[in-house]
């Protein structure tokens, strides 16, 4: 009995008295047999699942018929490869099936010879690897969408439904202080330094789908904070049901000093013009009821606007009827500056004071003759001193010489 | 109505005459109306038209100013307008309106002084040519 035993163990082993056929078609890969015509001699049940194609009509027919696929019939197809060098040869190989959709199989073919050692067909099986194919896709296409988001420099963050952070990437570590692990699964609006208008902000993008520009201040757990402008966004799965939001931030801190730096510029710069023209423009009391106001440079509108302005206050404010405008300080007068003097002195007569031009040099006094601007109703003086005498005899006040002094300076 | 708001008095020589803040054409008229009535009544030297709390002067205004000066000149009197304000003379120069030949004052103690004293000219007043 041993010895029966021994002997049908060991007829297994050396492959006598075995049903193949029993073997090949309790294997669960794809296996078929082939003769050197390529034509299917035999095929196992997985094999017609795997190409849907029953087993009826693959056997007898020829080996491409059953699958199509981008080797078949070139020097590459690993049947005739087998063939030629009479060895086994393994190849990741696209099939298609009956139904027409692609297989990325891993295909092992090895070579049957008879008794004499002669090549009689080959076996091939089929692992059908699409599924892994495609996970392997899928893992390649998320990790460079990983990478992509890591190496972002704006803070990105998916919150979901409930308003709990489901995902970051390393900048919103960075901005916040606070580690992946720690952010994930908690509220989104703790690491503003204003929670409500955080959280009103993604319920606006729950209820409108998106939000831009939305202003907030991320703290930082060093108490630091970080000026941002968030763009969020829904996303959705497949089925088109919102699963929740992702938020982009983006830093606004230097632009904010860029625009308080410039604002603070265009302060100092108004600021500076209006003091020099202000200053072009001084009015001064000389003596009781008379101001002396000395032009220097061009007189433009906008400048003997500011001097009628100042000039007018002022002589309400100091209750002055004789007012002195030196021209002394003005290069040249054309037709226009004339005709802005004599605006300005039409306004001062309103008023009820009056006006003494006085600093006409004689360059002047020639250019006002030659453009024929009429003064002839104003007062005018060639010095100030002049014009002076002209105020205080006009308000019946008279410059005596003192005796005492009289002999030193005469 | 709003001739209620327009003052004419007597005071010793010179008639006083305040206008409101912001006239309109039938109060100017009226005002034109009993200045001259007063100075047909009283015997004066003339009037002072203080404009002090006027905002705005329109080209009626000056108009019937003008005219009234002329028209208390025709009637033997003097007449001088005080204290404009800065902003209204801006902008009156700006418009180009003018008081003609009417006397103007910086405020009423000086106008006083040009309507009683007859060397007006060669003291506080002036007088606009232009």
């Amino acid at each position: 009995m041993m010895k029966d035993n021994v002997k049908s163990k060991g007829q297994i082993l050396s492959g006598e008295g075995v049903d193949y056929k029993a073997i090949f078609q309790a294997v669960p890969s794809a296996v078929r047999v082939v003769d050197t015509d390529f034509n299917v001699i035999i095929a196992n049940p997985p094999m017609a699942a795997l190409s849907g194609q029953s087993l009826e009509a693959s056997v007898g027919r020829k080996c491409f018929d059953t699958f199509k696929g981008e080797r078949c019939h070139t020097k590459d197809c690993p049947l005739t490869r087998v063939q030629k060098t009479k060895t086994t040869m393994k190849a990741e190989v696209v099939k298609e099936r009956q139904d027409g959709t692609k297989l990325i199989c891993v295909c092992l073919a090895a070579p049957l010879f008879n008794r004499e050692g002669m090549l009689t067909g080959m076996v091939e099986s089929f692992e059908d690897i699409t599924k892994q194919k495609q996970a392997e896709a899928l893992r390649a296409t998320s990790s460079y969408t990983r990478s992509l988001i890591e190496a972002s420099l704006d803070p990105l963050v998916t919150i979901g439904a409930d308003g709990k952070i489901m995902d970051v990437n390393k900048a919103t570590e960075q901005v916040t202080g606070v580690s992946r692990q720690r952010l994930i699964g908690t509220d989104f609006s703790n690491y503003f330094t204003e929670p409500e208008k955080a959280r009103e902000g993604y319920k606006k993008v729950f209820s409108e789908g998106s939000v831009t520009d939305y202003p907030l201040t991320i703290r930082h757990t060093s108490e630091r904070t970080t000026d941002v402008l968030y763009n969020a966004a829904v996303y959705k799965d497949e089925a088109e049901k919102v699963q929740g939001v992702f938020a982009a931030a983006r830093d606004i801190t230097e632009r904010k000093k860029t625009e308080e730096a410039l604002a603070k510029q265009t302060e100092i710069i108004q600021r500076q013009a209006r003091e020099i023209l202000e200053i072009s423009t001084p009015v001064m009391q000389v003596w009781e009821g008379v101001l002396v106001a000395p032009l220097i440079g061009t007189l433009d509108s906008q400048r003997t606007q500011q001097f009628m302005e100042r000039l007018l206050e002022r002589i309400v404010e100091s209750n002055s009827p004789m007012a002195l405008v030196d021209v002394t300080g003005v290069p040249t007068i054309d037709t226009q500056t004339a005709q802005h003097l004599i605006d300005t002195i039409s306004a001062v007569r309103l008023l009820g004071a009056q006006v003494i031009l006085t600093g006409i040099r004689p360059a002047i006094a020639q250019t006002l003759v030659h453009l024929g601007v009429d003064l002839s109703g104003i007062t005018t003086r060639s010095s100030l001193s002049g014009g002076l005498l002209v105020a205080m005899d006009s308000l019946g006040l008279q410059v005596a010489t003192s005796k005492r002094t009289n002999g030193k300076e005469a | 109505m709003e001739a209620e708001n327009i003052s004419v008095v007597k005071v010793r020589d010179v008639l006083m005459v305040t206008v409101p803040p912001d006239p309109d054409d039938e109060t100017i008229s009226a005002l034109q109306a009993q200045v001259l009535q007063a100075m047909e009544q009283y015997q004066v030297k003339g009037l002072v038209l203080d404009i002090s709390t006027v905002e705005t002067l329109d080209s009626f205004f000056a108009r019937t100013v003008v005219e009234t000066v002329q028209m208390v000149a025709l009637m033997g009197g003097r007449t001088v307008v005080a204290g404009m304000r800065p902003s209204v003379a801006i902008t009156a120069t700006q418009f180009g309106l003018t008081l003609g030949n009417a006397l103007t004052a910086l405020d009423v103690d000086r106008a006083l002084y040009m309507v009683s004293d007859r060397h007006q000219e060669k003291s506080h007043g002036t007088k606009p040519r232009a």
